[in-house]
């Protein structure tokens, strides 16, 4: 298969994988996933030569660099850094606690939302991308045994804070998650 | 105790089923964006712009099923559904004075908007290097206040294309030879597939622009997003007389409309018809002349691209409301 070809498929492919990517980290906000989407598919077609055999980890990660760049070309990568996994509407979260208590919708993302960015992303990539710990490492550009660890620690943390959250107990700020690394 | 990865698994905001992100054949956007990069047009920045109008019109539209026509043991061959053409007419009513019917419906009747929609639609499918045509199907929601929902869609019968397939009964059921393409319930609580303009609509034409503005950021300014948050928003919520009464005073403020004549739609129905052009694109919302109701919306091409073999008038996408 060319490059050519091979480009066109893992476009056909994975199209909405990535734009489901990029709407999990965007709030959605169709404008400015779409623009991110076409950016993450014109690189990759640029470095089309470079495409793996399985090519969605390594899309997923031109993906994580184009909404940095993005926002950040926007002079608006603070503002959205604080929107990364959350998902508010005009001061209102869009993930609302359930009536039904044992929901986990909206304290499961107020116990991720307490963890650092990086432990964030390694928790998303793996539960919402299900995404293997080579391809995690792949996205991450790291090794299969640190991006193992790396999940291993974020998943103890993840569990920390959800004990903490439905455990309704005072929460520790999030420095003090931060610090847990050191 | 439940895995912590699991319960994650359970928050995503973006699942697989997702009704605009859902894996699907690629929509015309799509399509036409792969065509760009394939053909290496150094002009690529600037069709983008233009398709990227195009793209943004066409958001709402929910991609109709795409039944590839293969062979002689295919269903028949379906054509693609052609333009509404309104006509002027003695009885053609202004974009305002629908508007203050609609308020004076509203104030002797108020009513509620109910959580949910039953709509016809369709749109262009392409299929790079595959002659690809697409049936128009029909989708019926039901939504709760708790979040907890059904879906029915059903892809209309290849032989009769648009005749309706659904009867919304209680419980729905499917009539004539429509295919059920997916069905499904959702449990309460607010995710992919609800999330969008989940609160009730507020009351106030002004209100309810910004409350559309949440999901179509730009629908505050821009009369083509405007257009296309209208089009989400019914596709969640069948408007009771006063947010129809709401949304008519939106359209013939901010929506950039012209009159366009009378016209009978795929219906039957007969409405009133308004339209919007820009580049490349004519966008058209029927309305119901008497109440208001928006009873249909249309994007047609305004300029032939041999490319996907369009001409000018050609059918982007429609969507018909039918409750």
């Amino acid at each position: 298969m060319s490059p050519d070809e091979a480009f066109d498929t893992a476009y056909r492919e994975h199209y909405w994988a990535v734009s489901r990517f990029v709407a999990r980290r965007l709030d959605g906000r169709s404008g400015e996933v779409e623009e991110v989407v076409a950016e993450v598919f014109a690189i990759a077609w640029r470095r089309r030569r470079e495409l793996p055999e399985s090519p969605l980890p390594w899309l997923y990660g031109v993906a994580r660099n184009c909404l940095a760049n993005a926002v950040r070309g926007r002079g608006r990568y603070r503002r959205l850094l604080a929107k990364l996994g959350h998902h508010e509407v005009t001061g209102g979260r869009r993930t609302v606690p359930s009536p039904d208590a044992e929901r986990p919708g909206s304290w499961v993302l107020e116990a991720l939302d307490r963890l650092t960015e990086a432990d964030q992303e390694v928790l998303k990539l793996t539960a919402w991308e299900e995404l293997t710990v080579e391809e995690l490492a792949t996205v991450l550009g790291c090794g299969r045994s640190a991006a193992a660890m790396r999940l291993h620690r974020a998943r103890q943390r993840l569990r920390t804070q959800i004990d903490t959250v439905r455990g309704a107990v005072p929460v520790p700020a999030r420095t003090s998650t931060k610090d847990e690394r050191k | 105790m439940t895995d912590e990865l699991d319960l994650l698994r359970g928050a995503d905001p973006v699942p697989a089923d997702a009704e605009r992100w859902r894996d699907r054949p690629l929509d015309f956007e799509g399509e036409r964006r792969l065509r760009q990069l394939v053909s290496g047009a150094r002009r690529r920045r600037t069709v983008r712009r233009v398709v990227m109008g195009v793209a943004t019109a066409t958001a709402g539209a929910v991609v109709a099923i795409a039944l590839t026509v293969s062979g002689p043991a295919s269903s028949p061959a379906v054509a693609a559904p052609v333009a509404l053409r309104p006509h002027t007419s003695a009885a053609d009513v202004s974009l305002a004075d629908i508007a203050r019917r609609a308020r004076a419906a509203a104030a002797a009747e108020p009513g509620k908007s109910v959580r949910g929609s039953h709509v016809q639609d369709w749109s262009l499918g392409l299929e790079s290097g595959k002659d690809a045509v697409t049936v128009p199907q029909e989708t019926l929601t039901r939504w709760n206040a708790d979040g907890s929902g059904s879906l029915l869609v059903v892809a209309t019968d290849p032989r009769h294309p648009g005749r309706p397939v659904i009867d919304d009964g209680d419980p729905p059921r499917t009539v004539h030879d429509g295919k059920v393409v997916r069905r499904e319930s959702y449990p309460p609580g607010i995710d992919g597939a609800n999330q969008s303009y989940f609160e009730p609509p507020p009351a106030g034409a002004a209100a309810l622009r910004d409350y559309l503005a949440v999901w179509h950021p730009d629908a505050d300014r821009d009369p083509g997003e405007l257009l296309g948050a209208v089009q989400d928003f019914l596709r969640v919520w069948t408007p009771g007389p006063r947010e129809i009464a709401n949304l008519a005073t939106l359209l013939s403020r901010d929506a950039g409309l012209r009159p366009a004549g009378r016209v009978t739609d795929r219906m039957g129905r007969e409405g009133q018809a308004f339209v919007r052009t820009t580049a490349g694109l004519q966008q058209m919302v029927v309305l119901d002349p008497d109440d208001g109701r928006v009873l249909d919306m249309e994007e047609t091409g305004t300029r032939d691209d041999p490319e996907y073999r369009l001409k000018a008038g050609d059918v982007l996408s429609y969507t018909a409301w039918l409750s």
